[in-house]
């Protein structure tokens, strides 16, 4: 039972942090996405 | 859509499918070990996890290298992804090594085991690696030295790897020794976990290196901005 215990938490520490890190890529991926659209709009977008 | 994003999504899905049968053959097609029980199912993805930390330290290692021989800071920027990475997955081995520890051994770690202490250098060199990018300012100061320390980062590397099959200790030497194989099935579940996992990473990579030439870009940008506003 113990040796399951052990198991289940190593299997869920693997996986979850796969998953919580590949998710703040995304999230680090998205707002330099929209950093990146707001900084083009400035620098092209106003008037000279 | 971009080349580079059909690639990214289609190493996305293979990874998903193959780690899904992974886990399946880890858990339900493996047999149990004799003398360990259920608990060295961790062995699958600890393994995996640890192979992708040695390619995330080997690849900052040679990019380093590339940069200080070209001053080109695509090859920082590809240092400092892979470095990451490895440090992500490094954390992963050395937290579910001791799950398998406490079960096999009794105790969570054996500070007397060389290939344990080396591991938990490396991941130490490499944490301060980060830890360093994150403080230096100048760009260019940052690369080089950073480039510097993951040079140095590298002699752990082989030490770690090796320690257990260098020096006799307590930390099991499962490839490439008589004692150690593994049955046809458990090596088939370990092969399919280290594509996985080697996929994943690429996956990762390419991610990470996007994400980081973007922030370049946008700092960039900031500065254009702020010379016309300032």
């Amino acid at each position: 039972m113990a040796d399951l215990t052990f198991l289940y938490a190593a299997y869920t520490i693997v996986w979850a942090g796969v998953f919580v890190y590949m998710l703040w890529l995304h999230f680090d991926q998205l707002k330099l996405r929209k950093d990146l659209e707001l900084l083009e709009e400035v620098l092209h977008g106003e008037p000279e | 859509m971009r080349p580079l994003d059909k690639v990214r999504i289609t190493l996305l899905v293979v990874a998903a499918i193959l780690t899904l049968v992974s886990i399946y053959l880890a858990v339900l097609y493996a047999p149990t070990h004799t003398t360990m029980g259920d608990v060295q199912r961790i062995f699958y993805f600890h393994v995996s996890s640890a192979w992708v930390a040695y390619m995330g330290f080997g690849l900052t290692f040679v990019t380093s290298l590339l940069y200080m021989k070209t001053k080109d800071l695509k090859w920082d920027v590809y240092a400092y992804s892979s470095a990451q990475i490895g440090v992500v997955f490094c954390t992963l081995a050395i937290t579910t090594g001791p799950m398998w520890a406490k079960a096999v051994w009794g105790v969570y770690w054996r500070w007397e085991d060389l290939k344990l202490m080396m591991t938990l250098v490396l991941w130490l060199v490499f944490i301060a690696y980060l830890v360093l990018r994150a403080n230096v300012q100048s760009r260019r100061k940052k690369a080089n030295l950073s480039a510097v320390f993951s040079i140095i980062g590298l002699i752990c590397i082989p030490l770690s790897f090796a320690a257990n099959r260098l020096w006799s200790q307590y930390h099991p030497t499962v490839i490439a020794t008589e004692e150690g194989s593994l049955q046809a099935s458990m090596g088939f579940s370990f092969g399919i976990a280290l594509l996985a996992f080697t996929i994943l990473f690429i996956y990762i990579l390419l991610t990470k290196i996007e994400i980081e030439t973007m922030r370049e870009t946008v700092e960039e940008l900031k500065q254009k901005v702020g010379g016309r506003h300032g």
